[in-house]
């Protein structure tokens, strides 16, 4: 087995310039907030914050690098991860509610969000599941029923908090990673329309979640109440044009907008940046996810293979559902865009990912 | 290709049709539907705040405050955040300041809305102790107040402002475009929590505060007025009446009283007929004033000299089927016309006004002004009525040679009266001076109409001894002043109904100015519907004098029945100096550089004025100046001496004589010329020796 041992420096420069531009976002998207939050003297604290965690997941990222991922391809290290997340989910559970959602463990200077931590854990568990079992993934009651089992006790953790966007992109790329081990069209077909009635059944079950369906459909019907959201990331983008208002000269941010430096930054970047600046962040993921698919087409195992699959498909299929619900292409949900938001657990679990791409990258032949 | 790298395109591609998606949708929003995003971004971000003006203040000539604006605070509620209607309503209304009662104020507080006044522009010391109520939903606005810290002074003529400062009668009515000043807009970047963030737009957006505007108006003036008018109103139990006081030289009017008033604080406390300025608005029929108008036709035309004796008959004049009567059942028999004018002789006043015939009595009447707007920037102005000669009935001639048939206004009345005392030029009358920002300077000046000429000057002097003499000895004498010369006229006139005249109900008047000879004010006293008595020189003369002489000593202006002692020296008599007439100005335009006019001054005022123009000055006589030497408007004599020729007898009198014009014209300065060079203590050669017959002489 030929390895060469450098990482793949496009696939961390495109991390980097996404991050990057999410540093400026942040900063942009907040000072206002941070002023009125914090006092005048304090624009930076959402930025200072994230450049914390920046380097807290730039260094986990770079130590991922270098350590030789069969370390985590082991069992025992796959299912002790599994445990603490599913314990962690259940914790924040037992929290008390922010903004009426569980999905939070509260520390002294950081809230712990085990929700994104469990996107990595279940690549790392699917990687190594499908990797010993690929041979046998048409086989209902061996294969996919116990892996069905545990993604739907960790989706259904995630849901009761609840996070339906977080769970959403579990169970996507779940199933990408699924699609990836060769199931066969007529499974997929199958689960495909039993998901259907689920998934209507899960949408009009919360009032919450009918009504931003219903908003998503038609977002100008209710401008002030169910649609405020979706229309104000609409003006927020339809502003800035082709060319943006211009860094830090965005108006939708000034609590038009709500959570601009989190859910939302994608429409602060598309007022402020413009299409072009909206279309360098898409290309910047679209090389990044490229660059991921690569890693895995050349990968020399199956683990390798899937985890690379599983971790690019953890950041785009995110980055996509973030983008269209800033579009009105989905109905809105509270949903970080990947390396980019405001938020410590998003960016350190989106860097473990990145970290855990270069690893592997640097395996593939 | 193993299946692995097939499902891995796939993934890729299904990954690459939803970017595909995402990116069409940006192009669709930012792109296509750009415009109509921004048009919504920019309605919600922005909102436009209008800043309020102060309006301007209204000042008297003087600079004293008429009307101005004063710090206020307005409260308002929003019934959905107050707790507790009923509470916060009884807390209100226990305000002192606040009118309303709770009961109002709590139906307020109940109402729907978001918003109701609780109470507009209170002054701030009520505004704070509504404030220590502290009551929640209940929020204060920065307002200004019209406040008029005169009160009912000139209130018909300032007007009055609704209470969101839109002028609504007076000045600030005629004037609300320069004393309301410009809104201001600013454009504010808001955010969603609507708090302003950012305040944008300087300059042109700023708002500019009202201009103030200074009348002619003086306060004092116009306070004698008022309680002059006021007495002889309760005097003789009126009705109401007007009074104007104006500067014949300029047209500027000095005081303007119309009653009853009102207080312009609380305007709707009183009767909207209160809010009326008389003398602009409303016409009345003139009555015997008008005379002044039938005379001064009938001596331009030379139909009537003064001396010229009329038939006044039995006191009856049959014009086909109706009669024209004399005031109080009189007759006077065979009379001088300057007696006619005297007694207010109705049948002789129209034998005059028959005799002109009526194109040129019309003609006279309209040059006078009558039937036309003055112009004056006071709003509602009417024009009065004056029907077209085809009009007239076989009565209209002989009516309105004395007042009647012809509805006038008090200003255009005063006006003709002015255009006598200004020696027979018309000056059209001007209560706004000047309009001036806040730093003093002048923004604007209403154009002076160019006088016009209407008798010529003879006329106007024949006249005033006619009017003077009205005084002196006729139906004006309770007009006449201790030390001054007055020229007038009084009015009784019948109030017109439907179909004729009431047969109880006057309307009193007196129109004169003062000095006779050297004019400063035109005063038109109008008293309507008194009813202790109905004669002008009853009612309306002793308030024309009572305003006449308190304004007089107020502007300082010199006796013309002089005091006879010369002990002042020339320094302090300087202090004495008086205005020169301005009838000639007023036609030529030019300023007079030789030796000034001092015909009809009194011995200090003379020389006073000769020494200030650098001459020497020998007096002759005592009493008023009656000619000079050199005489006025010649170059100054190279030894700058002049001498003075006075006399106790104010008047230069009547000729007898039947062709009485020419030499009373003669008589004001020419008497004397043959003196020119001479030295000593001659006195003048003697006038013309029917000049020194007392005036009237020929008459009873």
């Amino acid at each position: 087995m030929s390895k060469k041992l450098s990482y793949d420096t496009w696939l961390f420069g495109a991390a980097m310039l996404i991050v990057v531009i999410g540093l400026v976002m942040i900063y942009s998207a907040s000072a206002i907030i941070a002023t009125q939050k914090f006092g005048a003297g304090n624009p930076y604290y959402f930025l200072t914050r994230q450049c914390t965690w920046l380097i807290a997941g730039g260094a986990l990222m770079v130590v991922l690098m270098h350590v030789d991922f069969h370390r985590f391809a082991d069992r025992r290290f796959i299912y002790t991860v599994m445990g603490g997340v599913l314990l962690a989910l259940i914790v924040a559970l037992f929290e008390t509610p922010i903004n009426g959602t569980h999905r939070w463990i509260v520390l002294r200077h950081f809230q712990l969000q085990p929700s994104e931590f469990a996107k990595p854990v279940v690549v790392l568990f699917l990687a190594d599941y499908l990797a010993r079992r690929e041979d046998r993934i048409n086989e209902l009651t061996t294969t996919l029923l116990p892996l069905g089992s545990v993604l739907a006790l960790v989706a259904g953790l995630i849901l009761l908090e609840p996070d339906f966007g977080t769970a959403t992109t579990v169970v996507l790329v779940a199933a990408g990673m699924v699609f990836a081990a060769g199931i066969a069209w007529r499974r997929v077909a199958l689960f495909s329309l039993a998901l259907i009635p689920a998934g209507v059944a899960l949408v009009l079950g919360a009032a919450y979640r009918r009504d931003r369906l219903f908003t998503f459909l038609n977002p100008e019907a209710d401008p002030l109440g169910k649609g405020f959201q979706a229309m104000q990331s609409l003006i927020a983008v339809g502003t800035g044009g082709l060319r943006g208002l211009g860094i830090g000269n965005g108006r939708q941010k000034l609590f038009f907008l709500p959570e601009p430096h989190t859910d939302f930054i994608f429409s602060i970047i598309g007022e402020e940046l413009g299409l072009v600046g909206a279309l360098l962040l898409i290309s910047a993921f679209a090389f990044l996810a490229w660059r991921g698919f690569r890693v895995a087409r050349y990968s020399q195992e199956r683990f390798a293979f899937f985890a690379a699959i599983g971790f690019t498909l953890m950041i785009s299929v995110q980055a996509l559902i973030n983008i269209s619900v800033a579009l009105c292409l989905l109905p809105t949900k509270g949903l970080p865009l990947p390396l980019v938001s405001y938020g410590g657990s998003s960016l350190i679990a989106s860097l473990i990912a990145v970290g855990a791409l270069l690893n592997l990258s640097q395996q593939s032949s | 290709m193993s299946t692995s790298h097939k499902r891995l395109l796939q993934i890729f591609a299904f990954l690459a049709a939803w970017a595909f998606i995402v990116v069409a949708r940006l192009v669709q929003i930012q792109i296509v539907r750009h415009d109509e995003y921004m048009v919504r971004a920019l309605r919600q971000q922005e909102r436009t705040i209008t800043l309020t003006p102060v309006r301007g203040s209204i000042m008297d000539a003087r600079g004293r405050v008429l009307a101005e604006s004063i710090s206020a605070e307005s409260v308002y509620a929003d019934p959905q955040v107050v707790a507790d209607a009923k509470a916060a309503a009884k807390a209100l209304a226990a305000v002192p300041g606040i009118d309303a009662t709770a009961k109002e104020i709590e139906e307020k507080l109940s109402s729907g809305g978001g918003f109701v006044w609780v109470a507009r522009q209170l002054p701030l010391p009520v505004a704070a102790r509504v404030r220590q109520l502290k009551i929640n939903g209940v929020y204060f606005l920065e307002e200004h107040r019209r406040s008029y810290p005169r009160g009912t002074l000139a209130a018909n003529v300032i007007g009055y402002v609704g209470v969101d400062g839109q002028g609504l009668a007076g000045i600030e009515h005629s004037f609300d475009s320069y004393v309301r000043g410009h809104a201001g807009k600013v454009t504010v970047l808001r955010d969603a929590r609507r708090g302003a963030y950012l305040v944008g737009a300087e300059g042109a957006n700023r708002p500019a505060d009202g201009k103030d505007v200074v009348l002619t108006i003086d306060s004092v003036i116009q306070f004698i007025t008022e309680r002059a008018l006021s007495r002889a109103i309760e005097k003789y139990r009126a009705s109401g009446g007007s009074a104007i006081v104006m500067d014949p030289r300029d047209g500027s009017i000095l005081a303007m009283a119309s009653l009853p008033t009102f207080d312009p604080n609380r305007f709707g406390d009183f009767p909207p007929a209160s809010w009326r300025n008389r003398n602009v608005q409303d016409m009345y029929e003139p009555g015997s004033t008008f005379k002044i108008v039938t005379a001064s036709a009938g001596l331009e035309e030379g139909v009537v000299t003064p001396s010229q004796i009329l038939d006044c008959g039995d006191g009856t004049f049959q014009i086909g089927n109706n009669f024209i009567h004399e005031h109080g059942g009189n007759h006077y028999g065979l009379i001088s016309f300057e007696e006619v004018m005297m007694h207010s002789s109705n049948i002789g006043a129209l034998q005059v006004g028959l005799a002109l015939g009526p194109q040129r009595f019309y003609d006279y009447i309209r040059r006078f002004g009558f039937g036309k707007r003055t112009g004056i920037q006071l709003p509602g102005e009417t024009a009065g009525l004056v029907r077209r000669t085809d009009k007239w009935s076989a009565l209209s001639n002989a009516e309105m040679s004395i007042g009647q048939e012809v509805g006038v206004t008090p200003l255009q009345l005063a006006r003709a009266v002015a255009t006598v005392a200004n020696g027979g030029v018309r000056v059209e009358p001007r209560i706004v001076d000047r309009v001036i920002d806040a730093e003093g300077q002048t923004v604007y000046q209403p154009q002076r109409a160019a006088p016009v000429r209407v008798i010529s000057e003879k006329t106007a002097a024949v006249l005033n001894e006619i009017l003077k003499a009205v005084v002196a000895r006729g139906t004006g004498v309770n007009a006449a002043l201790a030390d001054q010369i007055v020229a007038g006229k009084t009015g009784t006139a019948q109030v017109a109904m439907r179909g004729g005249y009431s047969p109880d109900r006057f309307i009193a008047s007196f129109a004169g100015y003062v000095p006779a000879d050297r004019p400063r004010l035109v005063i038109l006293v109008v008293v309507d519907e008194p009813r202790l008595s109905q004669y002008g020189g009853t009612v309306a003369a002793p308030a024309f004098r009572e305003i006449a002489e308190a304004t007089l000593r107020y502007l300082g202006v010199a006796p013309s029945i002089p005091a006879r002692s010369l002990a002042l020296p020339v320094a302090q008599l300087a202090a004495f100096s008086q205005e020169p007439a301005h009838s000639e100005r007023a036609v030529s335009g030019e300023v007079r550089t030789g030796v000034p006019d001092l015909r009809g001054l009194d011995a200090r005022a003379a020389i006073a004025r000769a020494t200030a123009a650098g001459l020497l000055v020998r007096a002759v006589g005592s009493g008023v100046v009656q000619s000079q030497i050199p005489i006025a408007g010649e170059a100054l004599p190279t030894d700058r001496r002049i001498v003075l020729n006075l006399s106790l007898d104010p008047a230069p009198a009547m000729s007898p004589s039947s062709t009485a014009v020419a030499p009373v014209a003669r008589l004001r300065g020419y008497a004397v010329t043959r003196l020119r060079g001479e030295r000593g203590s001659e006195t003048a050669e003697p006038r013309n020796p029917a000049t020194a017959l007392p005036a009237g002489a020929g008459g009873r």
